[in-house]
């Protein structure tokens, strides 16, 4: 059963509310890139690659309309139809302009409703969208908080500095910024279960957070692994970013 | 004992074949892994790029077809279209040629670096390379510049080219206030030269905010063409200069001067943009190269995207990725108007994002997450994030940003100051003196010109140039924003008089209905100047707020213009201070309003007339040219061959046919066979027995010919072949044989009759007697199945050849060359 922020996001999609496709591109994009790159195997450019915007994405909006959550589909292999089917419509599109024809239509595989999928995918793809959902909603939580807290969690957690460089960056006491880390990782815990609720179809989906150390309901030791989770999800994620924009395969 | 040294001894064997196996097997072994990779590589790419080279030539075939399949269905556009096609696929298969013969074997040898120059370098310079150094001849020349270069174009399908401009034109920049202009850029677009029409509204539409910052010099707009005129700024951008700044740092980041001098460069940045904000611009596509580094200091260029803050347009996604803030793509995607944002916050987001790109050498690719991995202070990854924050958290204006980028520049070790100290956290920041004008779009062309400063020179002066300037733009717009006061006069009427100049009463209100009221033109004059210089001025402001632009769109505005301004020196004061009498001047005005009207709608028509057939560039280019040329050269090769083959077919004639006697010929026979054929012209075949060494030539005949032998059966296999292969030259020369020995005789009966027949002609007589030949040829005349009689006769008792004879009827052989009897005789004449 699909959690409700979850059918509301795919009802914005389903009703091509331009920024839901766009925020969708945002947060999946580069993991959709990098995978298509992967399936290109050198035969797909980097530009090319990027070239495929999320107006291409909004385009394939009625595609959605066929979704049927009881066939067990995961988000991720959701996602990665749509790529395909992306990348393979903007490939005939190419062809069909070089031609000098109109857009030729395509129709979506309909395998990837099934639970196995139908699509290639493997674990570091799945990982890679587990930590784009994170990264989502470390952004979130970005717009969410003070400029000075939210600089406090990032030089603390995704920099790794000490509570006394950072509280002597930042001008305030080290008491403060421990008060001001605790203020923003609620709300990034808070944040990380809308996220990973929202673009999570199966169970299994949903409880991809608890098993890489994001505890929801911690004691004091849970939170230096949830820092320490975060930090890690976090830099493998600007990794795969940098590894995308460079043009390079994951 | 002997156990443990053998223990240990196996143990120091295990160690060494394991040091073995870690230090000489795996290194070797990947190393022919490597190799073997190495190898399928170079062979995989081989094959592949062979099979595109195949791929591109038969869709280049299959694409010129199609070109010229447009052409003659008279669809110049999509043959146009087809031949961009042909070019890509030509320029794929040369790609993939050079790969193949170049640069897979170069990277097989380990080769790599020795052509990354000519596979990227290349095409970079190539791409980035200026355009030709003189407009074409559709563009035309721009009168009073002289053309001395050209610069790379931009995205936005414009020319750019560099100019010198005469005396007349820096007179007129000098008396605009810019008197120090040396050598210009004129940015030209042309719907010729592939500019699109939205490009050049966009421009357009940006054009009089620029001027307005005496950012543009000079426009033109006409059917053929937009162009403007900018100041020419020599120098590198910073992306450039940024990469060379990094190469002379170490590895771990920019040195302390180069950092310096980056900051400089970011506070010129700084420093024009809040001179833009405070103009009420927002330049919308900040990015290093938009920055163009000269003398040390930092320009701004490209006026492309300028959109005026208060601008009621819907806000749109344009801008360089990256660069742009992602928040504002939403707002576009939204609706949202320019007006309802802060535009100024989106220029700091793209400044923060040039500081990210100064100190990293990379761009920003995870926005306000993105890391900083190069050395640098800790107080300046601050001002980056804090710049590429969320809109609503980060520095409000630029000046806020250039104090931080400031403080820390000018602090003796940047990298002692803590983020706490920036006049941001610390609550010092320096905003503006003077409050930010608003301008709106409709504000703007009332603007006067504000005089060029050097941005980066301009900066931390309060009250200095750009400040001077911003307050004579807020006294302006102040100026014009002041509402007359009304008095009505006529409440059934609507009529109604301006308090304070009552003699625009009643007609004059018209132009106060119409929403232009005069009331720009009488205060926007600079104070402490006379009545008639405010004026003049109000005159030069009202040519330079309404623009050709607005002449070609609407012909009757300028009309309305010059009827306002009647109006409003009816209700002032002549320029000569000699005041007219109302309705003389409102007469004079009129006429001049119907003049202006008539020559602007002149101007519509003629520019409609020129528009018409050319908004598309359709012209021939190498694709539809080289198309023609393989098509004609196909074309001619086809009839070439075509030609060929029907003088072959002409000279089939000349038919060398040779019949074989077993398996093989005569040395020379057919040779001789085919001179022989030659000799004899047309419609001439060349028989050639093999047994007769001598080639016979023989007409093409119609007729029919009855061959009757009296050997002795069974027939001696040579002999056989012998008559054989005279019934058939007598067949393949186009006569009908009835003959027993013939391959193709169906009919044996009707042959054995016709032979019974005239064997009873005959009547046993000698063949040689002349009985005999007059039997036959009697029997010939009667008979209608045959018109010519072979007769083999053998050898009396068995001896020597036998003989032919040959009969033909006086009617049969009419018409038949000379010599055709004894012709058909030595063809079965045994020779030698």
């Amino acid at each position: 059963m699909l959690s409700s922020m979850t059918t509301s996001f795919v009802a914005r999609l389903r009703a091509n509310d331009q920024a839901a496709w766009f925020e969708l591109w945002e947060t999946f994009g580069p993991v959709v890139r990098a995978q298509i790159m992967k399936w290109g195997n050198g035969r797909i450019g980097a530009e090319t690659v990027r070239d495929l915007s999320q107006e291409t994405m909004a385009a394939l909006s009625n595609s959605i309309e066929r979704y049927d959550p009881s066939r067990g589909a995961r988000f991720s292999t959701w996602l990665l139809a749509i790529a395909r089917h992306v990348l393979g419509d903007e490939m005939d599109r190419r062809m069909a302009a070089k031609r000098g024809g109109g857009k030729r239509g395509t129709s979506l595989e309909e395998a990837w409703m099934t639970t196995s999928g139908g699509v290639g995918v493997d674990e570091a793809y799945e990982a890679a969208v587990f930590r784009a959902k994170i990264e989502a909603a470390i952004r979130q939580v970005e717009k969410a908080c003070e400029f000075t807290d939210f600089e406090i969690f990032r030089m603390r957690v995704l920099d790794g500095q000490s509570g006394k460089d950072v509280a002597a960056a930042v001008g305030v006491s080290e008491p403060t910024v421990s008060r001001r880390l605790a203020k923003v990782r609620e709300m990034l815990r808070s944040r990380v279960a809308q996220t990973v609720a929202t673009f999570s179809f199966t169970e299994e989906e949903l409880a991809e957070g608890e098993r890489n150390g994001l505890v929801q309901s911690p004691n004091k030791a849970d939170d230096a692994l949830f820092d320490e989770a975060v930090g890690e999800i976090f830099h493998r994620q600007m990794e795969l970013r940098a590894t995308g924009e460079r043009g390079e395969r994951f | 004992m002997q156990v443990a040294f053998g223990f240990i001894a196996v143990v120091f064997g295990l160690l060494v074949a394991a040091m073995l196996l870690a230090v000489v097997l795996v290194p070797l072994f990947r190393g022919i892994g490597w190799l073997v990779r190495h190898l399928f590589a170079f062979v995989g790419g081989e094959i592949k790029d062979t099979l595109r080279v195949v791929g591109a030539v038969i869709t280049a075939l299959v694409f010129s077809l199609l070109v010229v399949g447009n052409i003659l269905i008279f669809r110049w556009s999509a043959s146009s279209h087809f031949g961009r096609a042909f070019s890509a696929e030509i320029s794929a298969g040369a790609s993939s040629i050079y790969r193949i013969f170049v640069g897979h074997p170069a990277r097989l040898l380990g080769l790599k670096s020795l052509v990354d120059g000519i596979e990227n370098r290349v095409p970079q310079a190539v791409a980035a390379a200026p355009t030709r150094d003189k407009p074409s001849r559709r563009t035309g020349q721009f009168e009073h510049y002289k053309i001395v270069g050209s610069l790379p174009g931009g995205g936005s399908g414009s020319k750019l080219y560099v100019a010198e401009p005469d005396d007349i034109k820096l007179a007129s920049f000098a008396r605009n206030g810019h008197g120090d202009i040396g050598q210009v850029v004129v940015k030209s677009f042309s719907l010729k030269d592939g500019s699109s029409l939205p490009q050049i509204v966009r421009e357009s539409r940006s054009l009089d905010a620029a001027k307005n910052l005496g950012l543009v010099l000079d426009h033109e707009l006409t059917p053929e063409r937009f162009y403007y005129v900018m100041e020419y700024m020599p120098g590198e951008s910073l992306g450039v200069e940024t990469q060379r700044m990094h190469a002379a740092s170490p590895a771990e980041g920019l040195s302390d001067a180069s950092l310096r001098r980056g900051l400089g460069y970011v506070e010129g940045l700084l420093a024009t943009l809040r001179r833009y904000h405070d103009g009420g611009l927002w330049h919308k596509d900040v990015k290093p190269d938009n920055i163009i580094i000269h003398d040390g200091d930092a320009h701004l260029v490209d006026f492309g995207l300028i959109t005026p803050l208060r601008s009621a347009m819907t806000l749109t996604t344009h801008g360089t990725e990256y660069f742009r803030d992602p928040e504002m793509v939403r707002m576009a995607l939204k609706g949202v108007k320019v007006h309802e944002v802060d535009g100024a916050r989106f220029d700091v987001y793209a400044a923060g994002a040039v500081l990210y790109s100064t100190i990293e050498n990379s761009f920003p690719a995870h926005g306000g997450l993105s890391r900083i991995s190069k050395r640098c202070p800790d107080t300046l990854r601050w001002i980056v994030r804090r710049a590429m924050t969320d809109y609503d958290k980060r520095y409000p204006t630029a000046a806020a940003m250039l104090a931080d980028v400031q403080y820390v520049r000018s602090a003796q070790d940047p990298f002692n100051v803590k983020p706490a100290e920036l006049p941001s956290v610390a609550g010092g920041i320096a905003e503006p003196n003077e409050p930010v004008v608003e301008v709106r779009d409709e504000d703007l062309a009332f603007m006067p010109p504000v005089q060029p400063t050097n941005p980066t020179k301009a900066v931390p002066t309060p009250g200095g140039g750009p400040r001077r300037a911003a307050a004579t733009m807020a006294a302006s717009v102040a100026a014009a924003r002041a509402k007359p006061k009304l008095k009505v006069t006529g409440w059934w009427s609507g009529k109604y008089k301006l308090e304070d100049d009552e003699k625009l009463a009643g007609k004059g209100s018209r132009a106060v209905a119409m929403g232009l009221a005069p009331k720009p033109f009488v205060r926007v004059g600079k104070f402490g100047t006379s009545v008639a210089e405010s004026l003049r001025e109000a005159d030069a402001m009202l040519d330079d707020a309404f623009g050709e632009i607005d002449d070609a769109i609407n012909g009757g505005a300028k009309a309305d213009r010059e009827f306002f301004r009647a109006a409003h020196r009816a209700g002032g004061v002549g320029a000569a201070g000699v005041r007219r009498p109302a309705a003389e001047q409102l007469e004079s005005a009129r006429a001049r309003a119907a003049a202006r009207r008539s020559s602007a709608q002149e101007r519509m028509n003629r520019h409609r007339h020129n528009r018409s057939g050319r908004k598309y560039a359709s012209g021939v280019n190498f694709g539809v040219a080289a198309s023609l040329f393989i098509f004609l050269a196909f074309g001619v090769g086809v009839a070439g061959l075509l030609v060929i083959g029907s003088i072959g077919s002409l000279k089939q004639n000349n038919t060398v046919t040779v019949q074989a006697n077993g398996d093989t010929y005569a040395d020379g026979v057919v040779a001789r066979a085919s001179a022989a054929a030659e000799a004899a012209g047309d419609g001439v075949s060349a028989l050639v027995n093999a047994e007769s060494p001598e080639p016979i030539a023989a007409p093409t005949l119609r007729g029919r010919v009855l061959v009757v032998d009296d050997l002795s059966r069974p027939l001696d296999a040579r002999v056989s072949a012998w008559l054989r292969g005279g019934v058939a030259l007598m067949e393949q020369a186009g006569l009908e044989v009835f003959s027993t020995l013939s391959d193709t005789q169906t009919d044996a009966a009707d042959v054995n009759e016709l032979v019974a027949r005239v064997k009873v002609a005959r009547a046993q007589q000698p063949l040689d007697s002349g009985k005999a030949r007059e039997a036959i040829s009697n029997w010939l005349h009667a008979e209608d199945s045959a018109d010519v009689l072979v007769w083999i006769d053998p050898a009396p008792a068995g001896e020597g050849q036998p003989a032919v004879y040959v009969f033909g009827s006086p009617e049969a052989l009419e018409g038949a060359p000379e010599g055709f009897l004894p012709m058909i005789e030595r063809l079965f004449s045994p020779q030698g």
